[in-house]
This record gives C-alpha cells, sequence and structure tokens, in this order.
C-alpha cells in the first residue's frame, strides 16, 4: 500500500457495502453535503484574501471584487450559491435520515452530530450574511439578532455582546467576521469528525429496508479504491462544472447599498432560509416567537432519537412519522410564505406602485430598456393612455398607464401619472415619476406624490453590438 | 466497471475544463462592462444624493443659487478655479477636500460666512457632517460628470418644463401637504414659541414678509428663510441648529409648491 493510499484509507473505510452506499439508498446527500463544506472553504479562503473586515473598507472590498479582482465575482457567487446550497442538501439530508428511520439506535448519537450541523452551517449563513455589509445584510441581521434582546434577564447584555454595542459597528463587524472564518468553521469540522467517524467506523450508512432479504448481488462490498474514489470524483467535477456554468450566466450574489443605520429600507427580508422564523414572528412576540419556538424546534430533533426507540421500520409502517414529516415540511412552506414581506403588512397602493416603478435598491424596469429610446419628454399618463411609438420605452408607459388606472380600485380617485425625462448630464438622465390623484374627501382635494431616478447609460441594458441603437 | 468508471471521470474533468475554459475565455470583457456598469451606479447615486443634500446651495444643475452657493457645473469651475485658489491636486481631489472639510471661512466675499450668508459646511461624518467617504466619492463622481457641459464639449438641450402656476389649486393643495409633513412640526400656524425647536407661526407671513427686506419679494424672503432660517433673525426664537433647517430636503418642485401655499 501507497503512502498517500493509507492516509485516505485512514480516514475513509477500506470498502463501503454496496446496497448501504447506493444512490437509490443515500441519494448521495451526505456525499454531496460535504462537497458544499469543501467547496465553501476553498472559495472562502480565496475570499478572505481580498475581504476587509471593517465598516468603511468591507463594502468597498466586495465591489472591487467584482470589478478588479478576476475571476472574484464567480468566486463569490460559487460561495453564495454553495452555502444557500449546502443548506438545501442537509434539509434534504435530514429528511432522508428521518423517513428511513436510519436515527434510531446505534445511529442516535450520528444524528445528534448532524442537527448540529445543520445550526452550525445556519450559523455560518447567518454570520456571513451580514459580511458584504450592505442595507440587505445590515437590516436582515440586525433584525436577526434584535431577537436575542428579547430574552428575559441577559437578553440585552447577549445582544451588546453579539453586536458589540446597541447597534452593529465595527465591533459587531469584526464579531461576525471571527464566527464566520474561524469559531463556527472549525465547531462544524469537530462535528463533521465525530458524524463521519462514526457513519465509517461504527456503524456504517443504514441498509435499504427492503422486506426481502438482500441479494447476493446487494450484499457485494465496493472498494474505495478505485472504484468509490472514482465516482467521488466524476460527481465533484461534473457537481462543480454545472455550478461554474450556473454562476456565471443566471446567478448574481446580490449586493444592495452600502449600510446605511440611519435609513430603514423599504422592505427588510430575512434570506429564504430564515423566511419562516420572519413568518412565525408575524404569529407572535418575538421573545415566544423568535426564541422559544426555534429553540423548541431544535430540542425536538434533538430528542427525537431518544424518544422514537422502535426498531427501523419502513415509513408507512409508522403511523406518527408520515403526518410529521408532511406537517414539518408543509409547516416550513408555511411559515415562509407568510415570512414574505408582502403579508401581513399593509402599504400604501401608491407608495407601493412608485417603488415598483423606482425600487430603492437593484435595477429598475428602466434600467433594462434601451438607453436611447428613453427620449427628453414630459409624458402625461392616464389609463387611455395609447404607445404612440413602438418602442420598449412607449411600452413601459403604457404598462405604467395600466397600473395607475389600477388605483382606481383603491379608491384613488381620477389617478394620472406624468413622467418626466430630462437630459441631466453626459450619458445621465433623470426621469420623474409622479401620480395625481383626487383623494376621497367631501372636497375632493388633489394630492401627488413622486419619486426621481436617475439613469446611467452604463447601467441600462448594454446595447448588442449589431443591435439598432447606441450613440 | 473500472473502465467505465475511469470513462465518467475523464468526461467530467472534460466538462469541468470546458466550463473554466468559457469562464476564462470571457473574464476580462466581464470585467470591463462589470467596472462600467459600476462607475455608471455611483454617478446615479451620487446625483441622487446631490440632490438631497447640495443642490439647495450650488443648484439643482450646478449653476448656483445666489448667495447661498457657488456655480459647480460651469467652464469657470472646471477651468479656472484651481488656479485661482493654487489647487496643486486633482479637481476630484479639489471636490471631495472641500466637501469632506466644509470651509471655515468663505474664498469670496458674497460667501463671507458672517451669519448672514450661507457657509460651506463640512460633510463628513468625522468632521461632524452627515456623509460617509464612499458618499462623498460617489457625489465628486456625479459633480465632475458636468465636465462635457461645462467645457463645451456636449450641449443638452433642457426641457422646457410648464411654471408651476402658484394660482393653481393643485399646487397649493402640494403645498399644504408639504407644510404638514415637513413644517408644522416647528411651525404651528396659530401659536408659536412653545418649544425648543419652535419657529415662529407662518399664518400669515405673506404680508409680514411683504417689504420687510427692501427690494425683496415675499415669495424671495420666504425661500430664502427656508433655505438659511438663519439669514433673517427674528426675535424670540432660537436660531435653528444645524441639520434641523426649515427645508433642506425639500426638492424644487416642493419648495415652489410650499411657498405657493404660504403666500396663498
Ligand atoms: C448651506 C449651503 C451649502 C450647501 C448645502 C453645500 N454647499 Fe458647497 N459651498 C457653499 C458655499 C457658500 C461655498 C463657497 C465657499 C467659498 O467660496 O469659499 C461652497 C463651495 C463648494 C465647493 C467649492 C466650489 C469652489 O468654487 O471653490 C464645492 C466643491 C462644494 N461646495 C461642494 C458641495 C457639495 C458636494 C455639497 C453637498 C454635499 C455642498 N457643497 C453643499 C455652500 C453650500
Ligand atoms: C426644526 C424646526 C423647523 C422646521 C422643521 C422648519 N422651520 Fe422654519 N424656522 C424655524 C425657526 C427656529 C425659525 C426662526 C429663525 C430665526 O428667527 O432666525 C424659522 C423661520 C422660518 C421662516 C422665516 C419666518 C420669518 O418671519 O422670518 C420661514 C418662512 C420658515 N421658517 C418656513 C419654513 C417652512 C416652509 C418649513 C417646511 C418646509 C419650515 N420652515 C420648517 C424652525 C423650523
Amino acid at each position: 500500500m501507497k503512502p498517500h493510499q493509507s492516509f485516505l484509507l485512514h480516514i475513509r473505510p477500506q470498502s463501503f457495502a454496496a446496497e448501504s452506499a447506493a444512490f437509490l439508498n443515500t441519494y448521495y446527500l451526505g456525499f454531496f453535503s460535504v462537497f458544499f463544506l469543501v467547496l465553501e472553504c476553498v472559495t472562502g479562503a480565496v475570499l478572505m484574501v481580498y475581504y476587509v473586515p471593517t465598516p468603511e473598507a468591507a463594502y468597498e472590498s466586495i465591489v472591487r471584487l467584482g470589478t478588479e479582482v478576476a475571476f472574484g465575482a464567480m468566486i463569490r457567487d460559487l460561495h453564495r450559491l454553495g452555502g444557500e446550497g449546502m443548506i438545501v442538501v442537509l434539509l434534504l439530508h435530514m429528511l432522508r435520515v428521518f423517513s428511513s428511520g436510519s436515527y434510531r439506535g446505534p445511529f442516535a448519537f450520528t444524528w445528534v452530530t448532524g442537527v448540529l450541523l445543520l445550526v452550525c452551517t445556519l450559523g455560518l449563513a447567518f454570520s456571513g450574511y451580514l459580511l458584504p455589509w450592505d442595507q440587505l445584510a445590515y437590516w436582515a441581521v440586525t433584525i436577526g439578532t434584535s431577537m436575542v434582546d428579547t430574552i428575559p434577564g441577559i437578553g440585552v447584555d447577549l445582544g451588546v455582546l453579539l453586536r458589540g454595542g446597541v447597534e452593529f459597528g465595527a465591533d459587531g463587524l469584526l464579531r461576525f467576521y471571527l464566527l464566520h472564518i474561524a469559531v463556527l468553521p472549525l465547531v462544524a469540522l469537530l462535528l463533521l469528525a465525530v458524524h463521519y467517524y462514526r457513519v465509517a467506523r461504527l456503524h456504517g450508512i443504514a441498509p435499504p429496508l427492503s422486506p426481502r432479504g438482500p441479494t447476493d448481488q446487494e450484499k457485494a462490498k465496493r472498494r474505495l479504491f478505485p472504484d468509490r474514489l472514482l465516482l467521488d470524483l466524476t460527481l465533484s467535477m461534473s457537481a462543480l462544472a454545472v455550478l461554474v456554468v450556473v454562476v456565471t450566466t443566471f446567478y448574481d450574489a446580490p449586493l444592495e447599498h452600502h449600510a446605511d443605520p440611519r435609513h430603514t429600507p423599504a422592505h427588510t427580508r430575512a434570506p429564504w432560509f430564515f423566511l419562516w422564523l420572519q413568518g412565525a414572528l408575524k404569529l407572535g412576540d418575538s421573545f415566544s416567537m423568535g426564541v422559544l419556538f426555534p429553540l423548541f424546534c431544535l430540542l425536538g430533533l434533538l430528542a427525537l432519537p431518544y424518544v422514537d426507540r422502535l426498531p427501523r421500520r419502513p415509513l408507512r409502517q409508522r403511523p406518527l412519522a408520515l403526518p410529521l414529516l408532511v406537517g414539518g415540511v408543509l409547516l416550513f412552506i408555511g411559515l415562509s410564505v407568510l415570512g414574505l414581506p408582502r403579508y401581513g403588512v399593509a402599504v400604501n397602493p401608491v407608495a407601493a406602485l412608485l417603488e415598483e416603478v423606482a425600487p430603492e435598491e437593484g435595477r429598475s424596469a428602466l434600467h433594462s430598456l434601451r438607453f436611447d429610446t428613453l427620449r427628453q419628454g414630459v409624458y402625461e399618463i392616464d389609463g387611455t393612455f395609447r404607445a404612440q411609438r413602438d418602442d420598449d420605452f412607449a411600452w413601459w408607459l403604457h404598462g405604467l398607464g395600466q397600473a395607475t388606472a389600477g388605483l382606481g380600485a383603491h379608491g384613488y380617485l381620477e389617478p394620472r401619472s406624468v413622467v418626466v425625462v430630462e437630459d441631466w448630464q453626459a450619458e445621465l438622465k433623470r426621469i420623474t415619476v409622479r401620480m395625481h390623484w383626487l383623494d376621497g374627501s367631501e372636497e375632493r382635494r388633489p394630492a401627488s406624490a413622486e419619486k426621481v431616478i436617475y439613469l446611467h447609460r452604463d447601467t441600462a441594458e448594454p446595447v448588442v453590438p449589431g443591435k439598432e441603437g447606441g450613440a | 466497471m473500472i473502465q467505465r468508471a475511469m470513462l465518467a471521470a475523464v468526461a467530467s474533468a472534460a466538462l469541468l475544463v470546458a466550463s473554466l475554459l468559457h469562464v476564462v475565455s470571457g473574464e476580462a470583457e466581464r470585467l470591463q462592462r462589470d467596472a462600467a456598469s459600476r462607475a455608471g451606479a455611483v454617478i446615479e447615486r451620487g446625483a441622487t444624493l446631490y440632490g438631497l443634500h447640495c443642490r439647495t446651495c450650488h443648484g439643482s444643475r450646478g449653476e448656483g443659487v445666489g448667495q447661498l452657493g457657488p456655480a459647480l457645473g460651469d467652464g469657470q469651475f472646471f477651468t479656472k478655479r484651481l488656479q485661482e485658489v493654487g489647487w496643486q491636486s486633482t479637481l476630484r481631489e479639489y471636490v471631495v477636500s472641500t466637501t469632506t472639510h466644509g470651509r471655515l471661512m468663505g474664498t469670496r466675499p458674497i460667501y463671507a460666512g458672517n451669519g448672514a450668508t450661507a457657509v460651506m459646511p463640512p460633510w463628513y461624518e468625522e468632521q461632524g457632517g452627515m456623509l460617509r467617504s464612499d458618499e462623498i466619492a460617489a457625489i465628486a463622481d456625479f459633480v465632475l460628470n458636468w465636465q462635457a457641459t461645462a467645457t463645451g464639449q456636449l450641449e443638452l438641450k433642457r426641457l422646457a418644463l410648464p411654471e408651476q402656476n402658484p394660482q393653481d389649486p393643485r399646487t397649493i393643495a402640494r403645498g399644504e401637504q408639504v407644510f404638514k409633513k415637513h413644517c408644522l412640526r416647528c411651525h404651528e400656524a396659530a401659536k408659536g414659541g412653545a418649544s425648543a425647536l419652535a419657529g415662529p407661526p407662518l399664518a400669515n407671513i405673506a404680508t409680514l414678509a411683504n417689504g420687510r427686506r427692501e427690494g425683496m419679494t415675499a415669495q424671495d424672503y420666504i425661500r430664502e428663510s427656508i433655505l438659511i432660517p438663519a439669514a433673517y433673525r427674528r426675535e424670540g426664537y432660537a436660531a435653528p441648529d444645524k441639520g434641523q433647517d426649515c427645508g433642506a430636503v425639500l426638492t424644487e418642485s416642493e419648495l415652489a409648491a410650499v411657498i405657493a401655499f404660504l403666500s396663498r
């Protein structure tokens, strides 16, 4: 045996039971969890080279990744998407282990380390969320940590300890950075070591629960060298190739405006993996829903293998498990939907329309029109507006006219919009969207609201060479 | 069996290499595009911030506003100003530095800063202002983007906006809303002087203001009072603090509307 082989064999078992390690038994979910973990470590190490954990420099350093560092955007996108992918895979892994009942008996403590790994990963995702120091990050994490403040007695002190002050500032950012790059990864690696040791050395992967006895073929062993290793390599390389294509063609990690403690954004939205918590918060007070409820879920998961001690049986023979599984998944989805900003918060329809036309963050619909079709002028539109010209901008105005007419359904009388396009500077246009209506009072007083947005040619949709348009 | 596994591994390796090559081939262009789009976004941001903080004194198109502040978008500023003050570094540095530190003393008599005229305040948060360094940089990029029009390389036609008619009930109604939202907390129409913040009641300001300053219409008096409340002191009312000025957050049309409302 060559030395490199013996090192690998020291970590990994020499062979696997073919039926346990088969795709239809594990769906390779455990493998992919580790794949993502490795991806996060490698891309994270690259990001650490460029990232500066101070409120003055953090945001700029993320911008630089996109505009100055070769492959910087790809690395950041991989890291961001990889983290979310890891959570998806972990959740599926947990569902798989739950539904096949392989958390019982000798597997009980392995399940516990798995649950703790999930918590660790969520912690990593949450702490990493803050690091770009944009509005999205700042406010999501501010709201997230404010739940800690509601714990009676120690809450406020705990919150200050976590944030380094009453508000997030330089101290809090540094704390989250250290949690993200040192503390949590160390804990995760430790937990993973225990988890993997138990799976690989102590009890193996639980075999499928087939009613008939295993056939000879299924009982066969598969060697680590070279079969399993080749498979692992194939899976890793194809997964990486797919991810690279996805992040370079379909995905851009979000980056909003620089964090501003003085300005609460129009929408603060938790990342999707915490939307369920945001939804739960709409149902009760912050302490019971924001602290007790997740704690209760966690304890339930940890205690599961010690409460349920029956021998393994297929899912259909476990009367409680199926409702629990379906109920849990539905609860997660239901609460997440409830957590979307559009539920439970009353919005003023004019403000909502203006925010849609000229959003505070991200690109507006105007940014995807061709720059030169926005010709200087005053455009008065109401519900009967007809596009005179046939270009992007005319259609956009047409759409705005319909949306404005829709305000009539909310008690706004005679609503109309005015759009003013002005050439403001070289390659810069200023667009004012103003809405007028009569209010519902006796005197029918006129009222209006407006929003101004600036548009630079280089942020507008790049004109494809050869296509009509361009300066 | 092994051969198939080998083949799969080689195929996936080829796939990975192909996808990486694809990225490599487009990366230089992507960097260029993203850098340009970022620079554009910074100018957009600077335009918004300028409209919020600088427009009241320097004019919405950098044309300057009377005694409040000099022009920043004209040829003089772009070609002569640096020599005039003997600034050694670039114009961008000049804008960033002036905005960061403000001016203790005006360099020109009409901006002397003697209480009756405006001074250029410091804007950087560490100097007591309210902007971060990246915001100041964004504003500077926006100001410098006036270069093409200021030096005559580019001519932009001004859009002839319909004048807001101060007699139009729509304008007055809009002005009333602006007043309720921005002014009422200090200027309760009936009583005045109740709190430390309070400014004088404005119910009959139109008549009061008419002729208070020689050669100044009521509208201009009100306009200047809103922009720098300390310009004309009234007995018995506190000078408003910095950041608590009457209307620095208003847009030009809101300002016009509220003036129409006050002088109705
Ligand atoms: C309260 C009125 C006021 C506001 C608001 C104001 N400024 Fe000024 N600014 C002035 C005055 C007055 C001067 C002239 C000082 C002098 O002549 O020394 C000036 C000078 C300047 C200069 C130098 C111009 C020159 O010709 O030397 C720059 C650049 C400048 N301001 C930028 C800004 C920016 C950027 C903002 C917004 C963040 C801003 N100012 C907001 C009043 C103001
Ligand atoms: C933070 C409190 C505050 C707010 C908000 C405020 N003001 Fe004032 N305003 C004052 C004070 C204080 C004075 C008196 C200054 C003095 O005497 O020097 C004043 C003076 C004035 C004057 C001059 C009155 C006179 O008789 O000379 C006018 C006009 C005025 N404000 C209009 C407005 C308008 C319009 C708004 C809303 C856009 C507004 N103010 C918002 C505090 C405020």
